[in-house]
């Protein structure tokens, strides 16, 4: 379940395991990452909040035994875009449609099932691929908006 | 994250520095109940938000969690102040906004919580 490289001008894999601790390291990793491009801050602060719950989700529903790896690739696209993929082995998400509606969550926590609506506002591309004991690939892409405008000048 | 409570007549301020996620959720949980159960209990919540660097859903949750409960336990209001833009515009595309109010001052903050305030 690994990204073609040759289809990223750059790229760096990461693995780590499923737990509470990793998911500020994965959204700091991501926007160090993500800073060389040529985001406004505020662009990178959403994609803090889209890497954070991508991977909250992992280490939530992924692996209720425990013991689980996340494994996170940050690219940059042909085209000049962020290519963001959250991958897990875990139980998988069996209706993907309902997972990604508001208010939606498999556990009566405080979270609100807002993962993917903040996904899906703060990054240009959601992609989400799952089937249940095969786990689960989030797939996002954001291309910085100042990059666009000066490329259609 | 660090959480800072104190009482200003009867409104708890908590102070939140950092960011607030999965795994610092549960703690601004516990460090805002102990500080609601001690006597006398307030009745208004404000969160000073100005060292919130960082809101996810998870964040959103324990937040909207404990407008939740001052609604229940007291009636009182729940004062922000202070968010920085994209922790404003993140607690906003959850609705936040509908069930707290929001302040530019802490002063304004305590007046809001006691109804004085427009917002």
């Amino acid at each position: 379940m690994t990204t073609a490289p040759e289809r990223l001008v750059n790229y760096v894999t990461m693995e780590f395991p499923a737990e509470p601790d990793n998911v500020a390291f994965a959204r700091t990793a991501a926007a160090v990452f993500a800073s060389r491009l040529d985001f406004t801050l505020d662009e990178l602060d959403e994609i803090k909040v889209a890497v954070s719950e991508a991977v909250s989700n992992a280490v939530l529903h992924a692996y209720p035994g425990g013991g689980g790896v996340i494994r996170m690739e940050l690219g940059v696209t042909g085209g000049g875009a962020l290519k963001l993929t959250v991958i897990d082995d875990g139980v998988g998400i069996a209706d993907v449609d309902a997972a990604r509606r508001p208010q939606w969550t498999t556990r009566p926590d405080e979270r609100m099932g807002l993962g993917f609506t903040f996904m899906q506002e703060y990054m240009d591309k959601l992609d989400v691929v799952s089937r249940p004991g095969a786990g689960t690939r989030v797939v996002m892409v954001k291309a910085p908006a100042r990059a666009a405008v000066a490329g259609a000048r | 994250m660090l959480i800072a409570t104190r009482r200003s007549q009867d409104s708890l301020i908590v102070r939140m520095t950092g960011e607030l996620d999965l795994r610092t959720a549960e703690l601004f949980r516990s460090e805002v109940r102990r500080a609601w159960e001690a006597p006398p209990r307030p009745r208004h919540l404000i969160l000073d938000l100005r060292g919130l660097t960082f809101i996810d859903s998870a964040g959103v949750g324990a937040i909207l969690a404990r407008c939740r409960d001052v609604s229940h336990s007291t009636a009182g209001r729940v004062v922000a102040f202070g968010t920085r833009p994209h922790v404003h515009r993140t607690l906003a595309m959850a609705g936040a906004w509908r069930v707290m109010h929001v302040a530019a001052t802490q002063r304004e903050a305590l007046a809001v919580a006691k109804g004085e305030g427009s917002a």
